[in-house]
């Protein structure tokens, strides 16, 4: 069954709780809008992805209630893996993660992706999220195609 | 083929990808679920607002907010609870445990509690663990290139609670104190539950000026499990030098959950001078 924005917000405040018209806190989503992308790796070279780096660093945006503190937090691979065994390092530093109310990567406040976060939302509900990285190749880097895993956990901290 | 390449063939490890695809998370409502002792069940909806099917597991953990030593907040998972604990991770159940929602659908998960014989009286909580996973990421390998996709997992975290006969819930401020951080207010609040019921409230707090005017006031919800030891920076902006009184609120008024769920208890309150410079 297909819902239409209409029916589905509807829905969603039904779904809810029973308060009836009692507000209820609008559950959290997280969606993911771009890949952290390592355009070019060089064997023995590390390649940093920069989170300002607007075309190649992830990005994620949660939405939820409004001005509500949220608890985020990633789990990140520390490298990704090939057949045969093969791996590729990856890092993350410090400054690697940007976060904003706005949809606005130049003012985006750094925060270490390694750590949780806890920031509130917009007045909309809304926060967005950027992630570097770097990867680092050995110097007898194999091709292939390497594959990982990155998980966002989110949740409200007042519950 | 394994294949080792040569810095003159470096340019052939282009695209190396990470991360996820466009691919909208699952939206899981209400973000608190009570249960009582008389129904002993619950309904949980999942909603793929997306444009690919998600995979989405449904799993229960014990686990309640907590502050580290710096102040920061987490949510502390505990796999194996003591016997002590007042878990219901072993026995609220959801059903299925496993499903994969169609872009636009919508998945109810029931949650069915099954305590066992004899559970004294008090307030039992688990969190629900929804984990979706978006569709896979295609990765296309050759031998002379490298790439590499990364799948999204997103995992949301929401409270279930489960009360069982008489429950009742308080407050006790363990310590205030709020300072000039500089940029910001940065107040330290340690809150100790009382009852047999975790405290859900909200806190305030005010900065008043010399006229006992509200010249800033920031509000959080707050869940008190056991207790925890806070600290919040906010945003002084563009608050004047003087001399300001830093008020605390702590009361059990919550805008986001339904009234018939909050144990009503006591407000605590508490102000202290601050210096903002």
């Amino acid at each position: 069954m297909r819902w239409g924005s209409a029916v589905l917000a509807a829905m969603v405040a039904a779904a809810a709780g029973a308060g009836g018209a009692e507000a209820q806190g609008r559950p959290l989503s997280v969606s993911g809008a771009n890949q952290l992308t390592f355009a070019a790796v060089f064997p023995g070279v590390p390649e940093m992805v920069s989170r300002t780096d607007a075309v190649n660093a992830g990005a994620f945006q949660v939405r939820g209630a409004n001005t509500k503190e949220v608890l985020l937090t990633f789990t990140l691979p520390a490298m990704l893996s090939a057949a045969g065994g093969r791996s590729l390092p990856l890092q993350f530093g410090p400054n690697d993660g940007g976060w904003n109310t706005q949809n606005d990567l130049a003012t985006a406040r750094a925060f270490d992706p390694r750590v949780n976060l806890v920031v509130r939302t917009s007045q909309q509900g809304r926060l967005f999220l950027w992630l570097g990285g770097t990867a680092l190749p050995s110097a007898t880097q194999a091709a292939g195609a390497y594959t990982g895993t990155l998980t966002l956990t989110a949740a409200y901290t007042g519950n | 083929m394994r294949r080792t390449l040569g810095i003159g063939t470096a340019l052939a490890m282009a695209a190396l990808t990470l991360g996820p695809l466009v691919s909208w998370a699952v939206l899981v409502a209400p973000h608190a679920v009570f249960i009582d002792a008389r129904t002993r069940t619950g309904l949980v909806y999942l909603i793929n607002t997306g444009t690919s099917a998600e995979e989405i597991t449904v799993e229960t953990r014990f686990g309640y907010p907590d502050t580290d030593s710096a102040g920061g907040i987490f949510v502390r998972m505990i796999d194996e609870p003591p016997a002590e604990a007042p878990s219901a991770a072993g026995w609220i159940r959801p059903f299925p445990r496993r499903v994969v929602v169609q872009p636009g659908e919508r998945q109810v998960i029931r949650l069915l509690a099954q305590p066992p014989a004899g559970l004294p009286e008090g307030e039992y909580w688990t969190r629900l663990v929804v984990t979706s996973r978006g569709a896979q990421v295609a990765v296309q390998g050759s031998d002379s290139v490298v790439r590499a996709g990364i799948s999204l997992i997103v995992s949301t975290i929401i409270s279930v609670t489960y009360r069982n006969g008489q429950v009742q819930t308080g407050i006790r401020l363990d310590e205030f104190r709020a300072d000039d951080g500089g940029d910001s207010l940065v107040a330290w609040v340690g809150l100790t539950r009382q009852g047999n019921a975790a405290y859900l409230g909200t806190t305030w707090i005010r900065l008043r000026d010399a006229a006992g005017r509200v010249v800033r006031e920031w509000e959080t919800p707050t869940a008190v499990y056991y207790s925890l030891h806070r600290r919040f920076a906010f945003p002084l902006d563009s608050v004047p030098p003087g001399a300001y009184t830093a008020q605390l609120e702590v009361s059990t008024a919550r805008s986001d959950l339904p009234a018939a769920n909050i144990l009503r208890a006591a407000p605590v309150e508490q102000s202290n001078p601050v210096e903002i410079r």
